[in-house]
């Protein structure tokens, strides 16, 4: 259903103008309801306006319209997202890539010829020299559906699971600072201002359960050094605002001022929407302002959520064994086992994406204690969650994603012990690794030189990983486009390719 | 056109009501708007005679009216009788209007002419109702703009010779046309086959569609023909093209006859035999797949009855016709029924259905089973059974099926061999044995089972614990201190402060701020205990900055200087502008020196 008109608001408007303005209200009263007949007749004709396209229109409501909504461009192998942001770039040398060449190589300079004149962050660029820090950390081969997937000591949950990994050692980015990676990785573009990727797909895919929102976000605060995080980073940018994240909360009510107050009844409730309602319409049918129709989809949404909430944060129905499965963390509410079962329990109900972030990442100093905590905090939940699904016969439709904004250096930040070093942003090069949804799995892709610096093979830029998730989720990543500012803007802006080696 | 008798004439007087009605609407508007005219310029009331031919025209109506519905055609509807009804009180209301005209009474007669030809209004729009068909005159404001009905009114015979259809030419065809997509050879349902007279006779799950010796209206084929279009029997399905009346009276006179599949068979008198608009089925279901045929498939009307039940529907791809159907939001209340209610009118259109969580027991699975496209199907966590999903069996176009937690047992395997297409199945805690599980494999090797036992990966092996090493020479701990630690600074003490010996700086300790050096572990310990006592064995460090300097401005940068920057250097004391220009002057104090030589020559 790729309905140019959709693309562009000027057309849309247009649209709406004809059956909102001169087309329904006008049939209000019979004389001027017979020049509408006519009217309606002439500017059908001439816009070309079919009914059938106006509600799949931005904006429209997801319960009530006739309509089909956007929809993927071809048959899609994922239906929904589950995407683990590991906030503040986890170590790729610590956790995914695994270079024991390394080990003979400790307190040694990293050859220039390695760095090759990059330009680093203002925390290392004074240091005097770059001492090359081999991870401390033991790598197990796992069995995999290549020759065996390498992954640190930290992660025996998550190496479980190999057979569903696809790894990417080969990522790269273009932003050294977290702000602008994170916000390129969720947006595609340094710059703040564009809808991120569950905005896109919320756009693009519809909502699958009118109950909930359709772009979920939760967090869970990390153990490490923690920067600070965004509301923005799951903004819609310029789409109509009901496809922004909605963050649900770790205590009290996942949703910030959705219950009731003491007092006011359901009924009471419903009769106060309908009241708010009825005047947003008559604001609406004034402006034609698509924020007006935003916010009260938004109202009827929360109405919905008063009910469909409570029994989706309630862990009463699950069994023991699954709750084990996910780890003794599972019942404090925010924690990353928690998360890691509410995604699951999002997933099947129809939640199209759900982001869950960890914080905590950002190692550049007292890297093995901090690593230590932080991995022993994803692995067993993120491995349950692969295991969860699957068995469920979730994961075939479930696009899981797990990466950071970039990786880190290869040489250490600061004093270099053989116990403790740290490391600072490295864009050049990390690990990503994602499972299910028609990726590749149980398998690795790309690879970077002995230091784990560069990339010497099948680099994958954050635009390709982008138009290669589009592609699962059955988007041609150049026709997902939305008109702002007179362009026809895209997640993956003007760049990104389908890295079919990817896929299944 | 031979008349034998006067009575032939009456059908045809029955028939002129389509002209005759128009005439006391002519009349009695006009004359009502005359009378109020006249009303407000107090003139006197019409002529007697208008009022009469008013009335006349009325009852004329009226009464070809009454003859026209005794004639077959229009059957009994509601909007007929609103209509007879409304017709009937307007003819009497005419009758008062003239007697009261007949009387002088004026205001009463004007009022009664008036609420007269206010009657016009409800009792034309229900008769135009019954030709243009219902909602006709608001049709244009619906959104949903579907194609008129096609009027019902049957065409008068050109002659009044027999009408002749048959079997071959007429019935088949309509068949053909509105049943044999469903009913033939390319899909069975209800076990129904409608292409030959064998099959007719044969007749489907239900029993035969035609029997011997029946009267047409209790033959399946008519009655299911007849069923009101929202009852779950009836058919073509409601969703289908339907047919004319034309057509089902076509069948009704065919069956009349004995239903004979030789020869002709004399349709009623008045009746035309109906144009059959031939539908190829292939035509609907491989026509290039736009926008349009989606629309068509599925009418947006029963789409919108889905999302409105929150259930999620939308085409596997785009362009499909194909539907993803996703119970989800509403699954804790989705039971049979409204599987049954929700699912049917779309039975034909489902390529991928989710009733994951839903409480839906085995019998939404026959229905189920009746979905000819569906391709993948989720029924995780439901009441479903063994015996439901044997409803499935022969199905050859399910490729995935989910049945995890569900409480099915080791005969399952039987159904589930039968699903020829069956590529991937989930079935993770479905009440399977270990043996089961073991027998299904060996029954369906080329099928992917996922019964939540799949094996984890194993490390296959794991490095040695890692040793850091280097080819680097060997760095010694003890002369090269780790920068940053308190060994590398410089303590404020030249000797230790408890001994009196040279310090080591590996015992430097930090106190109030201040590297304090000892020349061995055992000291620290004392001065901690009294620390007062041992710093005051510091050498007491002279205050510069209270004695003046031998230079009047900085050497090194020429500013003024600042006494806190004072520096003993030769015994002399000299003073620099900032913190830097010590170190400075330290580099090459003779270079600095002697500007300072130039300076007091000077």
């Amino acid at each position: 259903m790729t309905d140019p008109n959709m693309n562009d608001p000027l057309r849309a408007r247009e649209l709406l103008l004809t059956r909102r303005r001169f087309f329904r209200k006008a049939g209000a009263t019979l004389s001027t309801g017979l020049g509408a007949l006519a009217m309606q007749s002439l500017l059908g004709r001439e816009l070309g306006a079919k009914p059938a396209t106006l509600a799949g229109l931005p904006g429209a409501g997801a319960t009530g319209s006739g309509a089909l909504p956007l929809g993927p461009h071809f048959k899609p192998k994922a239906k929904r997202v589950i995407y683990m942001h590991m906030e503040g770039a986890p170590s790729h040398l610590d956790l995914y890539d695994y270079k024991p060449g390394l080990r003979q190589r400790f307190d040694q300079d990293l050859p220039d010829s390695i760095r090759d004149g990059q330009r680093l962050t203002g925390m290392t660029s004074g240091q005097a020299r770059f001492p090359v820090a081999p991870s401390i950390f033991q790598f197990s081969r796992y069995e995999n559906n290549q020759d065996g997937l390498w992954l640190s000591e930290l992660l025996p949950h998550t190496g479980s699971v190999a057979k569903e990994i696809c790894m990417v050692n080969s990522m790269h980015t273009e932003a050294i600072n977290h702000e602008p990676a994170i916000t390129f990785f969720q947006t595609g573009n340094q710059q703040p201002g564009r809808p991120s990727f569950g905005s896109w797909m919320s756009y693009g895919l519809g909502s699958a359960n009118a109950n909930l929102p359709t772009f979920v976000v939760m967090i869970t605060q990390g153990t490490g050094n923690m920067q600070a995080l965004s509301a923005r980073f799951w903004g819609s940018g310029f789409l109509p605002s009901e496809h922004q994240g909605c963050k649900m909360r770790a205590g009290g009510d996942p949703v910030l001022y959705l219950s009731d107050p003491d007092g006011v009844s359901r009924e009471d409730r419903r009769r106060m929407l309908d009241l708010v309602g009825e005047l947003n319409e008559r604001e609406y049918e004034r402006s034609l302002d698509p924020e007006v129709q935003a916010r009260i989809s938004q109202y009827e949404m929360a109405y919905r959520m008063q009910m469909s909430v409570p029994e989706l944060t309630d862990f009463s129905d699950e069994d023991e064994a699954t709750l084990e499965m996910y780890g003794p963390e599972v019942n404090k509410p925010g924690s990353f086992a928690s998360n890691c079962l509410m995604a699951r329990r999002l997933a099947e109900r129809g939640v199209r994406f759900i982001q869950l972030y960890m914080r905590g990442w950002d190692q550049h100093g007292n890297l093995p204690n901090e690593l230590r905590g932080q991995a022993k905090t994803v692995d067993q939940p993120q491995a349950a969650l692969i295991k969860d699904l699957k068995r469920r016969g979730l994961l075939d439709d479930t696009l899981v994603l797990w990466a950071g904004e970039f990786g880190r250096t290869v040489y250490s930040q600061g004093q270099l012990t053989k116990s403790n070093y740290g490391r600072d942003h490295h864009p050049r090069a990390f690990s990503v690794w994602a499972a299910g949804g028609g990726m590749n799995p149980g398998v690795s892709f790309g690879k970077t030189d002995d230091f784990g610096y560069n990339i010497v093979e099948n680099p994958v830029s954050v635009h390709d990983l982008h138009a290669t998730l589009l592609h699962c989720l059955g988007f041609d990543h150049e026709r997902l486009g939305y008109r702002h500012q007179g362009r026809d803007m895209r997640l993956t802006d003007v760049f990104g390719e389908v890295r079919k080696e990817l896929l299944a | 056109m031979p008349i034998d008798s006067i009575s032939d004439l009456v059908p045809v007087f029955g028939r002129m009501h389509l002209v005759l009605l128009h005439m006391p609407i002519g009349l009695l508007v006009g004359l009502a708007m005359f009378e109020m005219v006249s009303a407000v310029r107090r003139q006197p009331m019409a002529s007697r005679f208008l009022v009469l031919a008013a009335t006349a025209s009325a009852m004329l109506a009226a009464g070809s009216g009454l003859v026209l519905h005794e004639e077959a055609g229009y059957g009994n509807s509601d909007v007929l009788e609103l209509h007879e009804k409304l017709g009937l009180a307007t003819a009497l209301c005419s009758m008062v209007v003239l007697l009261l005209r007949l009387f002088g009474a004026q205001t009463m007669y004007r009022s009664a002419l008036v609420i007269t030809a206010g009657m016009l209004i409800p009792t034309g729009h229900f008769g135009a109702e019954m030709t243009h068909g219902k909602g006709f005159l608001l049709e244009p404001l619906e959104e949903q703009a579907q194609e008129p009905e096609q009027p019902i009114v049957p065409e008068a015979p050109e002659e009044d010779r027999p009408v002749l259809a048959s079997y071959e030419a007429h019935v088949s065809r309509f068949f053909a046309a509105k049943c044999i997509e469903c009913h033939g050879d390319r899909k069975v349902k209800g076990g129904l086959r409608m292409d030959s007279p064998e099959a007719l006779l044969a007749g489907g799950d239900g029993g035969p569609a035609i029997e011997g010796g029946v009267a047409p209206e209790d033959q399946e084929l008519l009655y299911r023909l007849l069923l009101p279009i929202d009852d779950d029997d009836h058919m073509p399905p409601d969703h289908k093209t339907q047919p004319t009346e034309a057509e089902v009276e076509l069948i009704r006179t065919w069956l009349a006859a004995g239903a004979p599949f030789e020869g002709e068979f004399e349709l009623a008198e008045g009746a035309s035999l109906p144009e059959i608009v031939e539908v190829h089925p292939d035509d609907q279901e491989e026509a290039p797949a736009d926008e349009e045929e989606v629309a068509r498939a599925v009418p947006d009307a029963v789409l919108t009855t889905m999302r409105d039940r929150l259930v999620h529907v939308q085409p596997v791809e785009a362009g499909s016709q194909l539907l993803w159907v996703d119970f989800a939001a509403p699954a804790k209340a989705t039971d049979d029924i409204m599987v049954r209610e929700l699912l049917t009118p779309v039975v034909d259109w489902i390529g991928d259905l989710s009733l994951a969580r839903t409480q839906i027991t085995d019998s939404s699975l026959e229905l189920v089973s009746a979905m000819p496209q569906l391709a993948r199907l989720d029924l995780r966590e439901t009441q479903v059974t063994v015996s439901g999903l044997a409803h499935l069996a022969g199905h050859d176009q399910l490729t995935e099926l989910v049945v995890s937690r569900t409480q099915l047992d080791d005969a399952v395997i039987e159904t589930l061999k039968q699903l020829p297409a069956l590529e991937r199945l989930w079935i993770w805690d479905a009440g399977m044995t270990a043996e089961g599980l073991v027998a299904l494999r060996e029954a369906m090797p080329e099928v992917h089972i996922d019964a939540g036992d799949m094996g984890m990966s194993v490390a296959l092996e794991t490095e040695e614990k890692p040793e850091f090493t280097s080819d680097a020479p060997p760095v010694d701990p003890v002369a090269e201190p780790e920068p940053g630690s308190l060994a590398a600074q410089t303590p404020i003490n030249d000797v230790c402060l408890v001994s009196g010996k040279p310090i080591d700086p590996q015992y430097n300790l930090l106190h109030d701020g201040k590297v304090i050096g000892f020349c061995c572990p055992n000291c620290p310990a004392p001065f901690q205990a009294d620390p007062e006592k041992f710093l005051a064995k510091l050498p007491v460090k002279e205050d510069l900055s209270q004695r003046e300097t031998v230079n009047q401005v900085c050497l090194v940068s020429g500013n003024a200087i600042d006494p806190a920057f004072n520096l003993l250097h030769d015994g002399k004391v000299i003073g620099f502008c900032c913190g830097n220009c010590p170190k400075t002057f330290q580099a090459d104090p003779a270079k600095f020196l002697a500007k300072l030589d130039a300076e007091s020559d000077g």
